[in-house]
């Protein structure tokens, strides 16, 4: 029995030793990544400076907002902060830690996949959860045992490591471009959606994008609250509940949904929820028009 | 408390130490304590179900044992049964009988005294209500002796690591182990420690990510075309394998550490070549139960319709099997279908046979691919009705892969750490099943190179499973 638990505690020292390393392994590639959403991740919470237009949201921002568009159409900085897969969870945090540096002029969020909240994209934050306060506190109120988890050097990186090595860097600002694809076709219709079923947004959920809405708005930035077009029904409850926390935040709301002028192109899109690239001009078209109405620039 | 909880890696050293401490003769009230706490931990309420069974059970046993006459044993077994499957009724099946009779009634503008009412079920009632009518039909059948000791038969009801999802246990197995003198040792725990590593493999790194991309899929059925939910309906039966045989393992190991030895529950179910066959490998403590208790007397009592009492026994059992899994049409079609297919397995058995040994296909490689492939792709398309849906969506899973085609949804990584772990169960179960005691790694002789296995999987578990403390499929079973 001695020998066994010798043995057993040897096997525990080098499951440490090798987390240890591991984690500090990936720690050091993590910074270096190539990956668009990891980077965009590091971008914001680590070596943001001072961009004066930023957007905040998951696939359907990330692929949609061409940054290098909006500088050389209104002469300000732009970054896309948005990370595909990734809810509020992800964007409180960032937001934070982004108005700890510097007040951006626009901040626009995305309503659409506020829901997002899956442990495989809250994991995107845990390389901060050390040293950005924001982050811990969103994690140990969302998963209160993470933080004996994270204690692990290892874990940090759960769910990363393709990430971590996967992507290529093009200095996009953090858009990411897709292409046109020939097989969104008449047979992928609007899809009804359960009224007040898929979009249900739950109360934890609601608590930190209304959160959200209040630090930006009292920041003194312009904030706009983003609906996307989407190839499938609206949820009207769903968006009824967005309108309202939108004006009584204070916050400005662009509305996409029911924009035929995009709807109707079937061209403009990827896939049901994402523009490709062409579609992601006509759109940015339309919200610079719109944020120049605001006299923004 | 679950397996995959902090809690629970706190809470079994925990016992593992007051096990030890406790002299050899108490250890099962050791057991017993702790049993309750982990049962009690996850809902106090449902404590009181686990002591009415168990006093229920003990009571009437203990009758069945002292009454020489058969009637009268025959009458006591009966109502322990009946009290025994009370609860279990009730909370299964009222919530879905009830809101049927609403639905119905509300069609024809009538109006129910009930309103809808939906209870929490209390986990793993089906499982410990199984062993306890095991245990009553073994004492009347004279296999196993009345327990004298009450406490015992409260430890086999509500052993911890088994009573949330089995495997569903005999009394003539457990309760000899229980009153035994059970000691640790380290061959024990070295075998539970390993069993339960690699468990822990299958549950977090296998089953719980490919459920990321099957919840994204079967959950949002009407966003999807036919191909995604092809590979989601291919995928769906090693999640569910991995999830229960995780949770399995586990079990045992743990069990094994504290010096008991459970029953297997799975035994490569994917490498069967015969529906017949798979069913003699999958939840094994499950069919063994229903075998002897329920198919092997109806087969008997129908045994003058010979082979056609043989399929109507099967029916039977199969319908039962699903019912047990829960109260919804969708589980019954699919216990059906398993009746069903090895119903014709019954019948065409012989002429197959032949033919097989005629042409010497039992040896035929390309034979055996097709007789695994056909095996599983029967058990992935029954599955469909076994999801959280209703029959409209299982039946818009075969219309959409048949006739609504398109381009796949490939969540990339989520598919990439699947296959990384799927391959390796299967790597593992291959080596098992054609070359056993070859290319070892957590049983080599050599100390480094199981130090190391060790620490690869404990790693992948670290680093690529979904450490969420999700629940376990069969939880709510």
């Amino acid at each position: 029995m001695k020998l066994f638990i010798g043995k057993l505690l040897l096997f525990v020292l080098l499951l440490f030793a090798a987390d240890f390393l591991s984690g500090n392994v990936l720690s050091k590639y993590h910074l270096k990544t190539k990956n668009i959403n990891l980077q965009n991740a590091n971008y914001g919470f680590l070596h943001y400076d001072n961009d004066d237009i930023l957007f905040f949201g998951a696939s359907e921002v990330s692929h949609s907002f061409i940054s290098s568009m909006v500088t050389e159409e209104t002469g300000l900085s732009s970054y896309n902060l948005a990370s595909d897969g990734c809810g509020i969870y992800y964007q409180y945090p960032l937001l934070e830690t982004v108005l700890e540096k510097h007040t951006p002029k626009v901040i626009l969020i995305s309503a659409y996949q506020l829901t997002l909240e899956g442990s495989d994209y809250l994991t995107r934050i845990f390389p901060y959860y050390k040293n950005n306060e924001h982050v811990k506190q969103v994690v140990d109120d969302v998963l209160p045992n993470e933080s004996i988890k994270l204690a692990l050097k290892g874990y940090v990186y759960n769910s990363q490591i393709i990430r971590i090595f996967d992507g290529r860097n093009d200095n996009t600002k953090g858009y990411v471009p897709l292409e046109p694809r020939s097989d969104i076709n008449e047979t992928q219709n609007l899809v009804e959606l359960p009224a007040g079923e898929v979009h249900k947004i739950p109360s934890n959920i609601k608590f930190y994008f209304i959160k959200f809405l209040e630090s930006a708005v009292s920041s003194g930035a312009t904030v706009y609250v983003y609906v996307p077009p989407v190839l499938e029904k609206i949820n009207i409850p769903y968006l009824n509940t967005i309108k309202s926390i939108t004006k009584n935040s204070g916050a400005k709301l662009m509305d996409f949904s029911t924009d035929y002028s995009l709807l109707d192109r079937k061209d403009l899109f990827n896939d049901k929820i994402h523009l490709n690239h062409n579609g992601a001009k006509v759109l940015m078209d339309k919200v610079l028009a719109k944020i120049k109405n605001d006299s923004i620039y | 408390m679950v397996f995959t909880s902090l809690n629970f890696l706190l809470f079994f050293p925990a016992v593992i130490i007051l096990f030890y401490i406790t002299p050899i003769k108490y250890r099962w009230v050791t057991l017993l304590v702790a049993s309750y706490f982990f049962y009690l931990n996850i809902e106090p309420v449902f404590g009181l179900l686990t002591a009415i069974i168990t006093l229920s059970t003990y009571f009437f046993t203990r009758l069945i044992d002292k009454v020489k006459d058969d009637k009268k044993k025959s009458k006591f077994m009966y109502i322990n049964i009946a009290v025994v499957l009370m609860p279990l009724f009730f909370f299964k099946y009222f919530t879905a009988i009830n809101d049927g009779i609403f639905n119905i009634l509300e069609m024809y503008e009538m109006r129910w005294f009930l309103p809808k009412i939906h209870f929490l079920l209390p986990v793993g009632i089906s499982f410990y209500t199984f062993m306890a009518i095991g245990y009553t039909i073994d004492v009347y059948n004279e296999e196993v002796e009345a327990e004298k000791n009450i406490g015992i038969v409260a430890l086999f009801i509500s052993f911890f690591p088994l009573i949330l999802s089995g495997p569903i246990e005999r009394a003539g197995n457990m309760i000899p182990q229980f009153k035994s003198d059970l000691k640790l040792n380290h061959t024990n725990f070295s075998t539970g420690l390993k069993l339960m590593l690699w468990g822990y493999f299958m549950k977090l790194v296998v089953a719980d990510r490919i459920a990321i991309y099957v919840d994204a899929v079967y959950g949002n059925l009407s966003h999807h075309n036919g191909d995604t939910i092809l590979l989601t309906s291919l995928l769906y039966p090693i999640q569910v394998y991995a999830d229960l045989g995780g949770y399995s393992l586990i079990a045992i190991g743990v069990s094994k550490i504290l010096g008991l030895n459970v029953m297997p529950n799975f035994n490569r179910p994917f490498f069967a070549t015969s529906m017949a066959e798979f069913w003699r490998r999958w939840h094994m403590s499950l069919i063994t139960w229903l075998t002897d208790y329920v198919y092997t007397p109806l087969a008997f009592s129908f045994r003058q319709y010979r082979i056609f009492g043989i399929v109507l026994a099967l029916m039977v059992t199969f319908a039962l099997s699903g019912i047990w899994h829960g109260a919804t049409l969708n589980y019954v079609v699919w216990g059906l279908m398993q009746g069903t297919f090895l119903s014709i397995e019954a019948l065409i058995n012989k002429r197959k046979s032949k033919i097989e040994n005629q042409y010497g296909l039992k040896s035929n490689f390309f034979y055996l691919i097709f007789s695994v492939c056909l095996t599983y792709v029967l058990f992935a398309v029954s599955l469909v009705f076994a999801y959280d849906a209703s029959f409209k969506d299982a039946l818009m899973v075969f219309d959409k892969i048949i006739f609504k085609r398109g381009s796949l949804f490939l969540d990339k990584t989520t598919l990439a750490y699947a296959f990384i772990g799927v391959f390796m169960l299967f790597l593992s179960e291959f080596r098992d099943e054609y070359f056993p005691k070859t290319l070892l790694f957590f049983n080599n002789k050599v100390f480094v190179i199981r130090l190391v296995s060790y620490l690869c999987v404990a790693l992948l578990i670290l680093w690529i499973g979904v450490l969420n403390g999700g629940q376990f499929i069969y939880f709510k079973f």
